[in-house]
């Protein structure tokens, strides 16, 4: 037991089950929710960015609120580049906030529920985890289309942060759903379909003039729908193709073998 | 890999082995070091010079020979030996930095650009500064160990007719490590581009400037760094080779540059200087390679 303990203790040259790193409250982001870049961009979201939208004025007027200088936009932004069009890397910060915090907040809920429901209830289908970060938009819901021209920006800043954190939401959508995962290629499939999905559904509700953006979820629901369905004929049509193949080929054996 | 440990330690031999009757036009920084009369007791801490260890009390003085050397000829040895891609190393530098007082923002910034004789970083933070946020109340200290460096700053000052005489910029001759006339938590953005290489004391030159730092300041370096693709660190080994040659022929200088490229190479990997940068106090630090690793930015945040 005593050499077991020991054992454990040491820490080995090769990676090890035994050890890892601790992961980070908001992965992707370098601090924690009790830096001061937290605050700030917590503070810019809520308060100044369904008024001013996603810019620099918004953060501008977080900081005054919060008696801080200008030096601190540069700390926000430092892990960014300017983009094209001349994006300020603080900008880009907190856009990649908003899409962290609020994917983060999709499952935090989630947890806190099944926490206190445990298995009574039966288990969040993928729509409804949709509907859920949807609805986390419905504050910026006339800066998304500013949004999303930040995000799709080409550069640096989409290969490194958006297109990763879209992922990373297709991703934990389909994970802490009830939704069946496969192990083949159609893994791959299913998430690029889901982020399709909601990007046009983002786009949709940028548009969107309807009370509570009821216009929005409808079309959400329906792209799901399609993109569930489409699954469904794909890997209906594999399995077929698959069959259809291997009889063919045993058939031309047994013929081979006879003659 | 093993192709370029040969390649520095063949240069490391080179340097070890020269004679002075050899190169007879560049004995000075040799003849500091043969001829000075340092105390027994001091000599003992040692730190490096290039690939040569010297007394930690004589480096500061090497160095300062090094760049009363090429004081005259930076900028075109700058050029001609990163065939002007510096240049969009330090305009990378100020736009991701992207600092100045914002037009709805109240307090105007303190910037402080260490090691920054020459002044092109700082001149090129104000401009970007007015530019973009037509910011012209933040102010600017340019500090340099060493005052031949400081004038060419203010000769560039000068010719080009801003920041000559300008309240807001002050030009200081300081020790980046102890920063001695310059008070504690009163800055908010801290600058070094390729100037914490000689510092003796790097570290201790990290801890200045957490010190002189205002909470949410940032601290910003750019510096040369590690090349990590073999196949470019090959061709890299190889271009050090010829810019002490360089050196010689426009500067008529080949020890200094010698000097150059061994400090670059004795400078820690990013990720141990990264880790120098949290060990000070810095929050948040980071780093980004530009062009394949050949220099770095460096930065940290004082929370």
């Amino acid at each position: 037991m005593r050499f077991l303990k020991r054992l454990a203790g040491h820490r080995l040259y090769h990676p090890n089950a035994l050890e890892h790193e601790a992961k980070h409250a908001f992965a992707p982001l370098a601090y924690g929710p009790n830096s001061l870049q937290y605050k700030v961009l917590n503070h810019t979201l809520e308060k100044h960015v369904p008024s001013y939208g996603f810019n620099e004025r918004a953060l501008v007027a977080s900081l005054n609120d919060l008696g801080l200088g200008s030096s601190v936009l540069s700390a926000i932004g430092a892990d960014n580049s300017p983009s094209f069009l001349n994006v300020p890397p603080s900008v880009l910060e907190l856009a990649k906030f908003h899409l962290v915090t609020k994917r983060y907040a999709i499952t935090k809920e989630l947890n806190s529920a099944t926490a206190s429901l445990e298995a009574t209830q039966s288990p969040t289908s993928l729509g409804t985890l949709f509907q859920r970060r949807l609805e986390l938009n419905k504050p910026v819901a006339s800066h998304l289309s500013q949004l999303l021209a930040i995000l799709s920006m080409p550069g640096e800043f989409l290969v490194k942060s958006a297109l990763p954190e879209l992922h990373r939401l297709s991703d934990d959508m389909i994970y802490f759903s009830s939704e069946a995962d496969s192990h083949d290629f159609a893994w791959y499939s299913k998430r690029v379909a889901i982020s399709c999905a909601f990007v046009s559904s983002e786009l949709f509700m940028a548009q969107d003039k309807s009370p509570n953006f009821a216009q929005t979820f409808e079309f959400a629901a329906e792209k799901l729908h399609h993109v569930t369905k489409l699954g469904q004929y794909y890997t209906n049509t594999e399995e077929y193709m698959w069959y259809t193949l291997l009889m063919s080929i045993n058939l031309a054996k047994s013929q081979l073998t006879r003659s | 890999m093993a192709f370029t440990g040969i390649l520095r330690n063949s240069g490391k031999v080179g340097s070890s082995l020269r004679v002075p009757h050899i190169r007879p036009f560049v004995g000075h920084i040799r003849a500091l070091r043969f001829n000075s009369t340092i105390g027994k007791d001091d000599s003992l801490e040692t730190t490096h010079f290039g690939s040569r260890t010297v007394p930690k009390s004589e480096k500061q003085k090497l160095v300062g020979t090094v760049f009363s050397n090429v004081a005259s000829k930076y900028d075109i040895m700058n050029d001609v030996m990163s065939m002007g891609v510096h240049r969009l190393w330090k305009d990378h530098f100020i736009n991701k930095l992207d600092a100045g007082k914002r037009p709805n923002s109240k307090e105007p910034l303190h910037f402080i650009d260490v090691a920054g004789g020459s002044g092109d970083i700082a001149f090129g933070l104000l401009d970007h500064a007015e530019h973009k946020f037509h910011d012209k109340e933040s102010d600017m200290h340019i500090v340099d160990i060493n005052a031949d460096m400081l004038k060419e700053g203010e000769k560039r000052a000068m010719n080009q007719g801003k920041y000559f005489n300008d309240p807001r910029v002050k030009f200081l001759v300081q020790n980046g490590e102890t920063l001695d006339q310059i008070e504690s938590n009163s800055k908010d953005v801290y600058t070094i581009s390729f100037g914490i290489r000689n510092f003796t004391n790097i570290q201790a030159g990290l801890d200045t400037a957490y010190r002189v730092l205002k909470p949410g300041g940032i601290f910003y370096c750019l510096e040369f760094s590690k090349v990590n693709n073999p196949i470019v660190d090959a061709l890299y080994q190889k271009w050090s080779k010829a810019l002490p040659v360089m050196g010689s022929l426009v500067a008529n200088d080949y020890d200094s540059y010698q000097y150059l490229v061994e400090s670059i190479q004795k400078f820690p990997e990013p990720e141990t200087f990264k880790g120098m940068i949290e060990k000070a106090g810095f929050q948040c630090a980071g780093y980004e390679p530009l062009t394949f690793g050949v220099c770095a930015i460096h930065w940290g945040i004082k929370t």
